[in-house]
């Protein structure tokens, strides 16, 4: 019972979630857990079901917040073409970087990834003229929607979690169906995948384009959402968190991918009581999890019941 | 002309001559077998014939075409399936998914794009290839085990569930890399009779294998090499009495006296 009606009660409660919890600064936290889950699902279809390490999304994250924060501030277009634009520069990033990343494996591909992310964060950082350097990018125009500006917290957790629930479906598709088949076929055994007339690398590039273009649109809403987009938030660090996400959720899974995004974000608040310590607190916390819950929290929970 | 046709294949590792020189043909609607001593080369012949390594020289030609170096999955859409030695599936998806993936390129067709879009089409290619995977298990007796997932079954089981698989490549040659290997007197029985129901389904089957009762009661034609080289070849009848056959590999247990 509880199983069939899971997507819907899902639904129900982020809808009247903002209504219980209506502080703001516990409603901008929301927002920023509600974009985190569409780069985790993104992240889900490369590294979660494939088992393709990407190590740069957050130059993914960055490239699409900037392309449409730049379109809009300088050129003065709609944040929806921004929004377009970014998912065009997700499908480029997908095929432009996929197609030579993939013939690398393991640690070389990481490798790569972690490259691609820093490279985006330099450019961003240096090119000056076109991105502001160091200053970032400020007052990016909100969306509208039927003539209404998309301005408070409020608004715009609707307005995003609007878009979560547009990509949870089709990520549940995807998953479902011949794809998300090739998808596990390649981690669980490549060389299988290959005797079965499926070219693996253009598989490979379709997860990571998905991947990407889920960041893209992502990185999108963000920059519309804060107003101010910054080279120096779009780190490693950022990229190794929506890796963490997915792990400690559980890898293959829209319900670990959004529990994941909703722990790495919220444990920040509920370890704030730690203050210095922070930083040693969550690592341990994090690590315990892999350690003791390999598959991630969700599959650990799954076991129990059996 | 032969299904598949071997030219003059060699295959060098560094100084060690794997395969030598090697020719053969394996005929429309047959049974063929390769068989010989450990390290003779076999797996060898079929990881080239599959694309899993270039040959160093020869050529291989698979229903009139040249397959020499092509890649596997170019090869297996040409209709040439194979099973592996030591199994390889995919032990977190069902035996049914494991079939499905199999049908991926055969039974569906639509690309990415059009799968976002498409949603109704979506679901009949989705229906079509159940279906087809559904066909496939009926043939091989395995209905029962249709939503198990891999990873927890019987060994016996899983070399059925990779040979089903290779059966939704809709092929028209099956590569078999030892079949009858570590399987009990009874499950092998049950594969001959499989294998059987298979080759009369219009597939031909190229098999290496040591289970000589396994070899000598289905094959048609059998090829046998040592140190890379063919040394004999002919019905299971002749290559029974091969002095060289037995002195190499059989022994002279299969001798009909």
């Amino acid at each position: 019972m509880i199983k069939k009606l899971r997507y819907p009660l899902a639904v129900v409660f982020a809808f009247v979630l903002p209504l219980i919890v209506s502080n703001t600064y516990y409603v901008t936290m929301f927002c920023l857990t509600l974009i985190y889950m569409i780069i985790a699902f993104g992240l889900n279809f490369i590294t979660g079901m494939t088992g393709q390490m990407n190590l740069g999304t957050a130059g993914i994250f960055c490239l699409g917040a900037y392309t449409s924060a730049l379109l809009t501030t300088r050129l003065s277009l709609s944040p929806w073409i921004g929004m377009a634009a970014s998912a065009a520069v997700g499908f480029l990033i997908g095929v432009g970087l996929g197609y030579p990343s993939f013939r690398l494996e393991g640690v070389y591909l990481s490798l790569t990834t972690i490259a691609f992310g820093e490279v985006v964060r330099q450019l961003a950082n240096n090119m000056t003229s076109v991105t502001g350097g160091a200053q970032g990018v400020r007052n990016i125009p909100p969306f509208t929607v039927f003539g209404y500006e998309i301005v408070t917290k409020i608004q715009n957790y609707y307005f995003i979690l609007v878009f979560v629930i547009l990509f949870a479906f089709t990520a549940y598709r995807i998953i479902h169906s011949k794809w998300g088949r090739a998808f596990i076929a390649i981690r669980d055994n490549i060389e299988a995948v290959e005797t079965c007339g499926i070219n693996t690398a253009h598989i490979k590039i379709v997860a990571f384009t998905l991947a990407a273009v889920y960041g893209c649109v992502a990185g999108s809403l963000y920059a519309h959402y804060s107003a101010y987009i910054n080279a120096s938030s779009f780190t490693l660090n950022l990229s190794v968190s929506f890796v963490v996400m997915i792990l400690i959720g559980g890898m293959g899974n829209l319900w670990g991918c959004m529990l994941g995004a909703v722990i790495v974000s919220m444990l920040p608040e509920f370890l704030r009581f730690t203050g210095e310590y922070y930083q040693l607190t969550y690592s341990i916390l994090i690590l315990l999890c892999i350690v003791f819950m390999p598959g991630g929290i969700l599959t650990a929970l799954k076991r129990q019941q059996k | 002309m032969g299904i598949l046709e071997i030219h003059n294949l060699t295959k060098r590792f560094s100084g060690l001559v794997a395969v030598n020189d090697l020719s053969f043909s394996v005929n429309e609607r047959s049974i063929h077998a390769l068989i010989g001593p450990n390290g003779s080369g076999k797996t060898t012949t079929i990881n080239m014939i599959d694309g899993v390594f270039a040959p160093t020289e020869g050529r291989i030609v698979f229903r009139g075409q040249d397959i020499t170096g092509k890649p596997t999955y170019e090869i297996s859409r040409a209709g040439l399936g194979r099973t592996f030695q030591n199994i390889k599936l995919f032990h977190t998806l069902t035996v049914k998914e494991n079939l499905m993936v199999g049908g991926h390129m055969f039974y569906t067709k639509e690309g990415i794009l059009k799968f976002l879009l498409d949603i109704r089409g979506t679901k009949q290619e989705e229906k079509r290839l159940a279906e087809e995977a559904e066909r496939i298990l009926e043939l091989m007796h395995m209905q029962a085990v249709a939503n198990h997932t891999v990873g927890g079954l019987p060994y016996g089981m899983l070399k059925m569930v990779e040979l089903a698989r290779t059966m939704m490549t809709a092929p028209k040659l099956i590569l078999l890399d030892e079949p009858a290997a570590g399987l009990n007197p009874s499950e092998r029985k049950k594969l001959m009779e499989i294998l059987i129901r298979i080759y009369e389904r219009g597939v031909a089957l190229f098999l290496i294998e040591h289970n000589m009762d396994v070899v000598m009661n289905i094959s048609h034609k059998i090829t046998v090499i040592n140190f890379g080289s063919k040394i004999a070849e002919g019905k299971p009848a002749q290559i029974q009495n091969n002095p060289e056959v037995i002195q190499a590999y059989l022994g002279d247990r299969y001798k009909k006296g």
